[in-house]
């Protein structure tokens, strides 16, 4: 049963490569798959947010591709196949305007410092970073996470010290922090909710310049438009913004 | 040597396996923004990033030279048994996936690795984020290769001298040094190219394990991945010129690699 399933998907697939739209949906009991582009940060939220889609959707079969914003942004603009795009980062929505011409903020988020709760160097203050022997991280300028850290610390003007790592994208980061090799790191609000057990969380004074928002679109060229808007609606409802804000997220105004 | 005749499905095949080789990298020629292309890879990102590459690999390539030499030699003529046992676990790293490269090396030397728990116990330092990282993910992804090359030289050198000095009772250390090493120089250079290049490019273990901080364990393959993200003519331009270093190594090589990899 599971093997014809498999080769009837391998046949599906080799079909749909050269047939016309309009044969392709001659199969309608074949699932359609949602390709959700989303910020590194939404990992958890966007997945929970994806199972209620598919419950309430049947034959919808929701892909995500959690990356930084700019890193999908760039894939994108190379002709990646998507559906909907939801970036950590105004910025990054700019980016691809053509691609997605109108979107709407749907929550927000600010970089904190967390450090583990039994930590051997002790760090209680954003500039307990100056410590001697203290290595923290924070993602890279032009991932949004990174850039919120940037303008963070720039607000506080009195941490001397360098990151001893940029890292590619805020999930990066929490596992390095999560996993013990670091003293410190400059991350999401959501991603110290999500690990809440074992990481302690320090504010940056300036909250307006640790905050980012979160825009989400449905992308032009998807051939799923009314599929897409209607994921985009999900997270957009009262039921997607309770997710988020219990995940931490900050309610977009 | 006469020329045998070739059959054209085999002709068609290896043009189509030619192609899917060689046209990414003509495309990526196309793509080089030659007007700006000196003043793009001469950002201070850049520079800073192609001059981490070059110290820390050629540094590799030493260790993997000094280190690898000798196990080369060991594998050539250790316990046949024994080697066919050990030799699969020397090469390994050429087909151990990046990232799991990397897993590996943060488990031994992470402040929470095998190793890596004792010394950061002790001294405070670990291993991770550091410019030593970026060496030693060289010298784990590199040697390997330098291991494979130098062992096939050194088992087909002609046996003619190591006899005499046999005879002459010449030590097995000195049979090594007097004999052995100078009749496998050249094993040993192709050897350490190879080693060298493969460092050179090396990018997704260092990443898990060095982290990425610009003059300190950015390297050239890591700044190209975050230029994409931010201006792919820059991308563009530092993968060309790597791509030329890599192209040129290979085509230096062409005759001593035929004879390496056929012996």
């Amino acid at each position: 049963m599971r093997r014809r399933g498999s080769v009837f998907l391998v046949v599906t697939a080799l079909l749909a490569m050269t047939a016309s739209p309009s044969q392709a949906s001659l199969h309608r009991n074949q699932k359609v798959t949602l390709t959700v582009f989303a910020a590194s940060s939404l990992g958890q939220t966007f997945t929970a947010i994806g199972k209620v889609f598919e419950a309430k959707n049947p034959g919808v079969n929701v892909e995500f591709s959690f990356l930084a914003s700019s890193t999908l942004a760039t894939q994108m603009l190379a002709g990646a196949p998507v559906d909907v795009f939801a970036s950590a980062s105004e910025t990054d929505m700019r980016t691809v305007k053509t691609l997605v011409p109108s979107s709407v903020i749907f929550a927000a988020n600010r970089v904190v410092l967390a450090a583990p709760r039994d930590d051997r160097i002790h760090i209680n203050k954003i500039m307990d970073l100056n410590k001697r022997g203290v290595k923290w991280i924070q993602c890279a300028h032009v991932v949004p996470c990174g850039a919120a850290a940037d303008a963070a610390l720039a607000s506080e003007s009195r941490v001397t010290s360098k990151p001893v790592s940029f890292e590619p994208k805020v999930s990066s980061a929490v596992a390095k922090l999560i996993s013990g090799e670091v003293d410190a790191a400059i991350i999401f609000h959501s991603d110290f909710i999500a690990n809440r057990s074992t990481l302690r969380e320090i504010r940056f004074k300036n909250s307006v310049a640790a905050t980012t928002r979160y825009p989400i679109g449905v992308v032009k060229t998807s051939s799923q438009q009314s599929l897409a808007k209607a994921f985009v609606d999900t997270v957009i409802s009262a039921y997607g913004r309770k997710v988020l804000a219990e995940a931490g997220f900050i309610r977009a105004s | 040597m006469t020329r045998r005749r070739l059959d054209s499905f085999n002709v068609v095949l290896a043009t189509l396996g030619g192609l899917v080789l060689l046209l990414p990298l003509i495309a990526l020629f196309t793509r080089v923004p030659w007007s700006t292309l000196l003043p793009r890879l001469s950002e201070p990102n850049s520079v800073s990033a192609i001059k981490l590459s070059v110290w820390s690999s050629v540094l590799a390539t030493v260790i993997c030279a000094i280190l690898g030499v000798p196990l080369a030699w060991v594998l050539a003529r250790g316990n046949r048994r024994v080697v066919n046992i050990v030799r699969p676990f020397v090469l390994a790293p050429i087909v151990l996936p990046p990232t799991v490269a990397g897993m590996s090396l943060l488990a031994l030397l992470g402040r929470h690795g095998l190793i890596g728990r004792y010394i950061y116990d002790a001294t405070g330092w670990s291993m991770p984020f550091t410019a030593s990282a970026v060496v030693f993910t060289g010298v784990f992804v590199g040697m390997p290769f330098l291991v494979l090359v130098v062992e096939s030289t050194f088992r087909h050198l002609p046996s003619d001298q190591q006899d005499a000095a046999e005879i002459d009772r010449a030590t097995p250390f000195t049979m090594f040094r007097l004999i052995a090493l100078p009749q496998a120089r050249n094993g040993i250079a192709t050897g350490a190219l190879l080693a060298w290049a493969r460092v050179l490019g090396e990018f997704g273990a260092t990443m898990m394990f060095a982290g990425s901080l610009p003059g300190l364990t950015q390297t050239w393959p890591m700044q190209v991945y975050f230029a994409a993200d931010q201006d792919m003519s820059t991308a563009y331009a530092l993968s060309a010129a790597m791509a030329t270093v890599a192209v040129g190594v290979v085509f230096s090589l062409r005759k001593q690699l035929r004879r390496a990899f056929t012996n």
